[in-house]
């Protein structure tokens, strides 16, 4: 073979493995389960079943009515089904729609009505802004670039994601937005490093993880990182008589936050996923040099990257810029109908850039999400999450000479864990927070000094593809398992309940917020 | 006749103001539902000091009847009012009736007169409790109620299927619990202007097990654990 043909097929090559036209979203990826994931997945189904029949039959609890109890029902046979993957997670969603209906859980209309609410909207335009990204090759050029200045080793290419994540959670709070402006550059980089759909590597389920990690919980360090925060400042304001300043928040908690990024960046390579020698570095045909090669061959920017900016551009401005509008236009513009302008602009004949054959939307992916959050809104309608909180809270007993460091830590655990069963922030908080407030306030202890530390862990939603809009969103690329998700999100949730605790007896100290200070 | 029909007009408009100067008042009412959708009503009235006149307690849930009414002063203990000092007082459509309690002149010390009665939810409909029922209250008396709580406690073997509605006037919601071994739901606010309503919107449902969900569980179970084995048997290289 001649050098310029061996540098063609090499080109061929590395072009096959960076088209992105290929990690279609609306094909469900398949894997070679693990034994272990054959166990779970041959023992989850029956364990659904009798976690399912024996909540259902037993005799209704005090405090709970029966369609509180079958909401219960259904959602521990859904959350044991889609830990477990004895059914594909979109098919559980609708086992879980359709037993909600059943059992009488929740009416037929509201079950249905879920898949119109705002976030299977904004995750649907979501991926049609993605799909400019990737049909202009911004994705690509932007990941070659970040690749070619950081990428040398596994590392440092995922400290730059870090970097990246932490950069863009005080300009942009919708952490779906945010996930999706980044997910085709880490296609690109996970594809760099070999790591596929079919075949994730360690750095995959790392590079992944840690982005859904970041997405989160470095929203935790803004007050107006999330809707959910702003509302846990209006609780402690008018049940707690304390007012939480943008910078008594940021000042506390970011810290926290980045510590948090730090270590979830040592841990997940040395610990959790561990990345073996031959996955650290990329091994492409043609090396590094080949991918300097392909950034040059890239050019400027063409007509259709131009384009893509500019629409990219105006939805970021408008994300952005949400809190000034209605000093600017009289009006605020939703994020969700940001991105619908957006994608209007992606679709117009002539001006825009895609087609509706370009959208690639995954279907799967909105049924999952719509069983996740009907389930969801079920235990909070039906007053079924309010139960099971009190019922941890009572069964906990603290008297009325109770240490405050063991409450405060137990308060930690209990929100940073509560996690898991819920999918949404708002209703956490609504359903956490007082209870908080009034637990100090029962046991005489000052409301900010348990309702903050407590309203701290309120973006900790990483446990589950469930727990929130990004991880729905990271969980189509099928880079992990949901059990991969379950222990990533398990030990890092646990990381911060020891931060959160160690913070709150030094620096949260400091800052007057716990008492000692 | 002009003239009554403007005076009536007047105690009208100042009724709201009249009750506001009221001292508030707290009321707590516990309505203990029987199977056959009889209910027996505990209301107990927490008067102030300085209360005056006799106590209009405003009576939605059907039409009271066996009605008994309980003194209760610091200090003096309890005295049973004579049949006498209560009447039940109703509008021409009878859509608001009133339990008009005659409080004897009171000490300087608080008191609590407790009102007992029975009324049937089953209105027009036949049958026993279950089923969806609206429990409302609506202060129409001249007093403003400071804390004001509406409980309603199920029979043995009951429980409530669903339970709604959040008060647009307090935004309260209704809070599932338990009274006496028995499921119950309470709501609690203040009814401090004159109508103010709060209501419990629940349905009501014998507890009634059925092994049929743990069977179609257990068959299910065992089919999918003989038809999937494959998928943790050993496998060859």
């Amino acid at each position: 073979m001649t050098t310029a043909a061996a540098s063609a097929a090499v080109t061929d090559s590395l072009d096959d493995l960076l088209d992105l036209d290929k990690q279609t979203f609306s094909s469900v990826p398949t894997r070679v389960p693990t034994p272990t994931e054959r166990w779970m997945e041959y023992l989850g189904f029956p364990l659904g079943l009798a976690a399912f029949a024996s909540i259902l039959s037993s005799a209704t609890p005090f405090g709970l009515t029966l369609a509180g109890q079958a909401a219960l029902a259904c959602f521990a046979l859904a959350l044991i089904w889609w830990i477990t993957e004895p059914v594909p997670a979109y098919v559980t969603s609708l086992v879980l729609m359709t037993l909600l209906v059943l059992t009488a859980a929740w009416e037929q209309d509201k079950v249905l009505a879920v898949l119109g609410l705002d976030v299977i909207w904004l995750n649907v335009m979501a991926f049609i802004l993605s799909a400019i990204l990737v049909r202009t090759n911004l994705a690509k050029r932007l990941a070659l670039y970040l690749f070619v200045r950081f990428g040398g080793h596994a590392g440092t290419m995922l400290l730059a994601f870090v970097a990246l994540q932490l950069a863009l959670a005080p300009l942009i709070p919708a952490t779906a937005a945010r996930a999706v402006m980044t997910l085709p550059l880490m296609l690109v980089v996970a594809a760099i490093y070999r790591s596929t759909a079919a075949r994730p590597t360690n750095f995959g389920r790392n590079l992944f993880l840690q982005n859904l990690l970041g997405i989160n919980i470095l929203s935790s360090g803004f007050m107006t990182g999330s809707t959910a925060n702003l509302l846990a400042v209006g609780f402690i304001l008018s049940m707690g008589e304390h007012r939480v300043y943008y910078t008594d928040w940021m000042f506390a908690n970011l810290p926290v936050a980045i510590v948090a990024m730090l270590i979830a960046w040592w841990i997940g390579p040395h610990v959790l996923f561990p990345i073996a020698a031959a996955d650290a570095t990329p091994s492409l045909p043609g090396g590094v040099e080949a991918l300097q090669s392909q950034l040059h061959h890239l050019g400027p920017l063409s007509l259709n990257e131009r384009k893509g900016l500019a629409i990219f551009g105006l939805v970021v401005f408008l994300w952005v810029t949400d809190r000034f509008q209605s000093a600017w236009f009289g009006m605020s513009i939703d994020p969700v109908m940001a991105a619908m302008i957006g994608v209007i602009l992606a679709f117009a004949p002539r001006v825009g850039l895609l087609t509706w054959a370009d959208a690639d939307i995954p279907w799967h992916l909105m049924i999952f999400s719509a069983g996740a959050y009907a389930g969801g809104l079920a235990l909070d309608q039906t007053g079924a999450a309010r139960w099971a909180i009190q019922q941890v809270f009572d069964a906990l007993h603290f008297g009325s000479h109770a240490n405050f460091w063991v409450v405060y830590t137990v308060v930690i655990a209990v929100n940073m864990y509560s996690h898991f069963f819920f999918t949404s922030k708002t209703m956490r908080t609504i359903i956490m927070l007082p209870v908080v407030i009034g637990i100090a306030r029962h046991l005489g202890f000052t409301p900010v000094s348990l309702a903050l530390p407590a309203a701290f862990t309120i973006d900790w939603v990483i446990g589950l593809p469930i727990s929130a809009k990004p991880n729905l969103i990271l969980f189509t690329t099928g880079q992990y398992s949901v059990l991969d998700n379950l222990k990533f999100g398990f030990i890092m949730a646990t990381v911060g309940i020891i931060l959160l605790v160690v913070a709150g007896a030094t620096w949260f100290r400091v800052l007057g917020i716990t008492p000692g200070g | 006749m002009r003239t009554r029909r403007i005076l009536t007009g007047l105690v009208l408009t100042l009724l709201p103001v009249m009750a506001s100067a009221e001292t508030p008042l707290r009321v707590a009412e516990t309505v203990w539902v029987n199977s056959d959708a009889s209910a027996r009503v505990e209301i107990q009235a927490t008067l102030a000091n300085d209360f005056v006149g006799p106590l209009r307690l405003p009576v939605q849930l059907g039409v009271p009847s066996a009605i008994e009414a309980t003194l209760r002063r610091e200090g003096s203990g309890r005295t049973e009012l004579p049949e006498s000092s209560t009447t039940l007082v109703s509008t021409w459509d009878g859509t608001r009736r009133h339990i008009v309690v005659e409080v004897p002149s009171t000490t300087s010390a608080a008191s609590e007169v407790d009102v007992v009665f029975t009324v049937s939810l089953a209105g027009e409909r036949a049958g026993g409790v279950e089923g969806p029922h609206r429990f409302t209250f609506i202060n129409t008396s001249d007093h403003p109620f400071a804390d004001y709580s509406l409980e309603i406690v199920l029979p043995d073997g009951y429980a409530f299927s669903s339970v709604d509605g959040i008060n647009a006037s307090s935004g309260v919601t209704p809070r599932v619990t338990s009274h006496d071994g028995r499921h119950a739901v309470v709501v609690q606010t203040r009814l401090r202007e004159y109508e103010g309503t709060v209501s419990i919107s629940a349905a009501i449902t014998r507890e009634h097990r059925t092994g049929l969900v743990p069977i179609v569980a257990v068959l299910l179970s065992v089919g999918y654990l003989v038809r999937f084995r494959d998928l943790v048997a050993r496998r060859t290289p």
